[in-house]
């Protein structure tokens, strides 16, 4: 099941408002791209656990679940998906 | 040995040609191949019209070619130039115009850098599909065609071997020439101090532009040991790092002390960890005690040395072999006292360093060069370089760093000159003013870099938008991480920006944003 568009365009604006970064889509690979590095991963797992209040642990995500924002969302759904 | 530095890899290829020279993923290469591969580039090479003495720039990610390619250039004579792939095409266009090379080496993902780059200069093109628009010089077809046996190399240990780009106040990067003479100084040092063998296996953690790099080569070589490449996406995810040590059996590490934070941090090591890791080394930056701490109590069999020294002095120019885990998180960790053949000195609170590891000076750059290394306050004939870092001399004789007398920072490893970053910003359009101030934080990478912007009046200009810009003229890590518009910039009573008031500023904004990572776990 593909993530709902608004949690998409949340992750979007997220990136644009708190890490500063515009992705041009959210199929665009953020690693091969450069736009996320281990600081940026950092701030990205601290704004995931204040703005949408879910925590993702550094030790416990796998790099290919951080390379877009398509798959960062898919993680999101699966991981609210089973705390509800 | 004839004191050059391609001489300890023809030296491993002849004792032990078999034996595993480098290791990347699932690459692996003896050291009987890369003396003969890279004999065969140095033959292209030299066909192609590089000439003893000639720059040759390389682009390529971290893998196992460009350090073939290394080796080849020294072998032809030429000096070896590592670029970036991760940097901006206009900050390496301007890189390979100061430093004029005769050629450029590159393979696969450097190929849109390239194309955007367009640098004017022959291409050697080392994978068999060269991009459309490129007619290269050479490609891997020559390469395999070239005969093995040695070229006449007329150069000497005083001769360069490499030129490092650092970053440069004014935004010119400036390049650091080091000799054969330089390097080979140190790394008989660390070979004797750490007791390097052929039953080494060490990391290859620092990108190759980077001059601790050098350490991992040339110390590799020159033990004869296995050199494992660290892949960049591992860098990314602590755990995944701890997973790459414990894979290849690694029994020295080496890297930048962010790295070894950001590991303590999201508590990646276990009690006992590594078995086979001898020795834990960092460079580049102060290491938090706590982290130290942290790894010491996890790893009792390592032994812990802090390396310290700029690349104007080649790799490391003192040490301090930790004798025993810090009792409290205050205790700093010196910088401790000179290797082999090195000179600190502390003059008026600036520590200045000379002896073995000492550049010639930036390259064609006799006013950066003259300003920087100054004459040896009491050898007639000497020089020492002014390192811009603030140090003491404690009464136990090691030396203890304190600041910098000036605005460059340490992040993450990389040494970043915070007006190379508004130089940059001030060649943007859209933009009237602009300040970078760095703040501490308590995070992995030590320093939060901030801007402070006012768009042009009538024009709308977002942090991202002027992030995205300026991605385009300095590398990633020099990105701030910090932005905040203003209608206009704070100034003293001199109509100076006022710095301090932008970093108390940030400082504020900072502290309701907390950092995601846990302190050290027990």
């Amino acid at each position: 099941m593909p993530p709902p568009a608004a949690l998409v365009r949340e992750l979007s604006d997220l990136f644009r408002d708190k890490l500063f970064i515009d992705v041009p889509s959210a199929e665009t690979d953020l690693i091969d791209s450069g736009l996320l590095d281990s600081l940026q991963l950092v701030q990205l797992l601290l704004q995931v656990e204040q703005q949408l209040g879910l925590r993702l642990p550094l030790e416990e995500v796998d790099l290919d679940d951080l390379r877009s924002i398509a798959r960062l969302a898919k993680l999101i759904c699966a991981r609210t998906a089973k705390a509800a | 040995m004839t004191g050059l530095l391609q001489a300890l890899v023809t030296r491993q290829a002849e004792r032990r040609p078999e034996a595993t020279a480098l290791v990347c993923g699932d690459e692996r290469l003896t050291y009987g191949e890369l003396e003969a591969a890279a004999a065969r580039l140095a033959r292209v090479l030299r066909a192609a019209g590089c000439r003893p003495g000639d720059r040759v720039c390389f682009l390529a990610p971290k893998s196992i070619a460009p350090l073939v390619w290394m080796l080849g250039i020294l072998k032809a004579g030429a000096i070896h130039v590592p670029l970036d792939a991760a940097s901006p095409a206009a900050r390496t266009r301007r890189i390979i115009a100061a430093c004029e090379p005769s050629l450029l080496l590159a393979a696969g993902a450097a190929e849109p850098l390239l194309a955007e780059m367009a640098p004017g200069i022959p291409v050697g093109w080392l994978d068999p599909e060269p991009p459309k628009a490129l007619a290269p010089a050479f490609g891997p077809a020559d390469v395999e065609r070239a005969d093995t046996a040695p070229l006449e190399c007329p150069r000497r240990p005083e001769d360069p071997a490499h030129i490092l780009f650092t970053s440069g106040s004014t935004g010119m990067p400036k390049g650091v020439v080091i000799t054969h003479a330089n390097v080979s100084a140190f790394i008989e040092w660390g070979v004797r101090h750490f007791g390097l063998n052929e039953t080494d296996r060490l990391s290859g953690h620092t990108p190759l532009h980077f001059d601790l790099s050098t350490f991992d080569i040339f110390g590799a070589y020159a033990a004869g040991a296995e050199l494992h490449l660290v892949p960049p996406d591992t860098a990314l995810l602590p755990h995944r790092l701890a997973e790459f040590i414990r894979a290849s059996r690694l029994t020295q590490w080496f890297s930048v002390p962010s790295v070894l934070n950001y590991m303590a941090k999201s508590d990646a090591v276990a009690q006992g960890d590594f078995p086979e890791l001898r020795r834990v080394l960092w460079c580049g930056e102060v290491l938090p005690t706590p982290a130290l701490i942290y790894w010491m109590t996890r790893l009792p069999h390592a032994r812990f040395t802090n390396l310290y020294g700029p690349t104007e002095t080649t790799i490391a120019s003192s040490y301090y072999d930790v004798p025993a885990c810090p009792q409290s998180a205050a205790e700093p960790i010196p910088i401790g006292v000179a290797c082999d053949g090195e000179e600190l000195l502390v003059m008026d609170g600036e520590l200045c360093i000379g002896g073995v590891g000492m550049s010639p000076g930036y390259w064609r750059d006799p006013a950066k060069t003259a300003a920087a290394f100054v004459p040896h306050p009491v050898r007639a004939g000497e020089r020492i370089y002014r390192t811009g870092d603030l140090a003491r001399l404690r009464a136990d004789g090691l030396v203890e760093l304190i600041g910098r007398a000036d605005t460059q920072i340490k992040s993450r490893g990389y040494r970043i000159e915070l007006g190379e970053i508004e130089a940059a910003l001030a060649s943007i359009a859209s933009l009237r003013e602009s300040a970078v101030v760095a703040i501490p934080t308590d995070g992995f990478e030590q320093w939060l870099i901030c801007c402070a912007y006012v768009p042009l009046p009538g024009t709308s200009l977002t942090a991202a938008a002027l992030r995205a810009a300026l991605a385009r003229l300095v590398p990633a890590y020099m990105l701030p991480a910090r932005w905040q518009e203003l209608p206009a910039l704070p100034r003293n009573a001199n109509g100076k920006v006022d710095r301090p008031r932008l970093k108390e500023q940030f400082a504020l904004a900072t502290e309701s944003c907390p950092h995601p990572l846990p302190s050290y776990a027990n």
